[in-house]
This record gives structure tokens, C-alpha cells and sequence, in this order.
């Protein structure tokens, strides 16, 4: 009895491991798709990943990343394939492309604006004080 | 003096340009996305045909059409149903040709679907595990797309309701035919 039992404990493992099992990748190709999980919105769930989405999309989007994966894409290959099916949006990050550059450079720009009239306004304080 | 004021106003005015800028943001609705097809050539793709397997429902059947609109249904889908009634409409359109995509449906029940409340495609492709469509960047069912002269021009998610048929699918037939 207690070996059935085993043998069937055994046997549930293999299968609940199957299932969790994707396509078959190496280790290090496992990392890349991982990392290109966390790199890619979840559309149906806009502000999750497809990382951390159970969603349909996400799963058959996780699907295409390993396929592409096991045929040789580089992950920027990935990337560009999926913004043109789907628009930049699909990255979490946005590229640093000169449509994005307001985006980048917009918090700088700001930041030198308020600075500015604030050192003008110190200088001028300061020179009054002494 | 006048400068003086200028200086407390400016602060001001600022705050009310950030706050018109953001709130015309806000009206947009970020849930729908602006499809990176539009203005581009239909994407390559190659499907099966619900009611013939042996053929193929592909990019060159979208192209060849002088005005084409491809709609991704499902039998599963519940506004699929509801806007079903409208493609019939659509279909009715003289030199608009209509086109499915099946997607993600068990081959009984689209069959069933069909049958039942009519067939306003003139081919159907079948996209079993949603793979086919990634390249329309179909993220959900219904999707409609506009195909003028072989480039999309417009990309409609979510059923079609009778107000946007009259209100934006049927101006945008009106320009191009």
C-alpha cells in the first residue's frame, strides 16, 4: 500500500511537472525568455506583464517568445516582431528612439527649467545679503 | 511692478497648461490601442478555411479585394453574436468584401455558428491557438480591420454597435468606395 502510495505521488509529480513544463529550451535560453516575460505588457491586463499574467494572451505570447527563441531570434529580433504586431505599448520600456526622445530627456529638461530660476533667485538673495 | 506680477502668474498659468494637457490625456481611452497596422501593407498570413480545410485563406485574398474588412470572431464570444447582425449588413455592401477569422474556436461550434445566424464572409480562416493573428496584432475578439488597396486604414475593437457602423464604418466605406 505504502509503495502504491509512493509510486503514485511519484507519478502525480511527473505529471504536474509536465504540465508546468513549456517547450524544451536549454537553461540559459530559459533566462532569456524570462527576461523578455518581464520586458512585455500583458494587453488584457495592461499593467502586468505577460510575466505575472495567467491570461490567454499572455500565455500564447510567452508560446511565441519560446518558439522564437528555439529558432535562433536574437532578443531585439523578439522585441521589434512583437512592437510590429503590436505597437510599442507591448514594451514595458519604451526604446530610445527619436520619437521618445521628449519622453527620455523631458524630466532633465524640466529639472534644468526649475533649477534655474531658483540658482538666479539664490545668487540674487545672497548678494543682497552680504 | 509689472514684472513683479508676471512672476506670480507664472506659476499659474503653468499649472493650468499641465492640468488642460493632462485631462485631454485622460480622455483617451488607453484600453483600446492604436494599431501599428494602420497605414501599413495587410500582414503576411496563411490559415486554413473553416469550411474547405484544403484551401487557404491568406494575405493575397485580402489584397486582391479592391476594399476588404476582416473581422476576428469566435463562437465563445458573446459580442461576437451582437455584431454578427451588423456584418450581415455590411456584407450586403456592394464591392466590400468580407472576410473571418475564427479564433481560438472549436470547429463544431463555429460551423454551428454560423449556420445558425448566417454567413456574411466570404472566406473564413480558422486560427485554432491564436497564433495566426498575432501578426494583425489581435489581442481579443471581436477585432474588425479596413483594408483599402492592400494597406490597413482602420482598426476597429470591440463588436461594432450599430451607432459606429453609421457613425465611423460607414463614413470610412463611404470615402474609399
Amino acid at each position: 500500500m505504502k509503495i502504491k502510495c509512493t509510486a503514485l505521488f511519484i507519478i502525480f509529480t511527473i505529471f504536474v511537472s509536465v504540465s508546468f513544463a513549456d517547450l524544451n529550451m536549454t537553461a540559459e535560453q530559459n533566462d532569456r525568455a524570462i527576461e523578455l516575460y518581464k520586458e512585455t505588457r500583458c494587453l488584457v491586463c495592461q499593467s502586468q506583464t505577460i510575466y505575472d499574467s495567467n491570461s490567454e494572451l499572455a500565455t500564447d505570447l510567452k508560446l511565441f517568445i519560446q518558439e522564437e527563441i528555439i529558432s535562433g531570434k536574437s532578443d531585439d529580433e523578439i522585441k521589434t516582431q512583437l512592437v510590429n504586431n503590436y505597437g510599442e505599448w507591448i514594451l514595458m520600456t519604451p526604446t530610445f528612439s527619436k520619437a521618445n526622445y521628449i519622453l527620455w530627456f523631458g524630466p532633465f529638461i524640466f529639472l534644468l527649467l526649475g533649477i534655474f530660476p531658483m540658482y538666479k533667485y539664490i545668487i540674487k538673495k545672497n548678494n543682497r545679503g552680504s | 511692478m509689472k514684472n513683479l506680477k508676471l512672476k506670480y502668474f507664472l506659476p499659474v498659468i503653468i499649472t493650468i497648461i499641465f492640468v488642460v494637457f493632462f485631462s485631454q490625456l485622460l480622455k483617451k481611452d488607453v484600453t483600446k490601442l492604436s494599431s501599428q497596422l494602420i497605414e501599413k501593407p495587410v500582414p503576411i498570413f496563411d490559415m486554413p478555411m473553416l469550411m474547405n480545410n484544403k484551401q487557404s485563406f491568406s494575405t493575397i485574398d485580402v489584397v486582391t479585394s479592391d476594399t476588404a474588412l476582416v473581422n476576428v470572431w469566435s463562437s465563445w464570444c458573446i459580442p461576437c453574436r451582437s455584431e454578427h447582425e451588423i456584418l450581415m449588413l455590411l456584407s450586403k455592401i456592394e464591392g466590400v468584401d468580407l472576410y473571418g477569422i475564427n479564433y481560438k474556436d472549436k470547429e463544431e461550434n463555429a460551423l454551428d455558428f454560423i449556420s445558425k445566424l448566417g454567413n456574411p464572409f466570404k472566406k473564413i480562416g480558422v486560427d485554432k491557438n491564436g497564433r495566426s493573428s498575432m501578426v494583425w496584432g489581435v489581442y481579443g475578439v471581436p477585432e474588425t480591420f479596413i483594408i483599402h488597396k492592400g494597406t490597413v486604414i482602420y482598426k476597429h475593437i470591440g463588436p461594432i454597435h450599430i451607432n459606429e457602423l453609421e457613425d465611423i464604418i460607414l463614413p470610412i466605406l463611404g470615402d474609399i468606395l
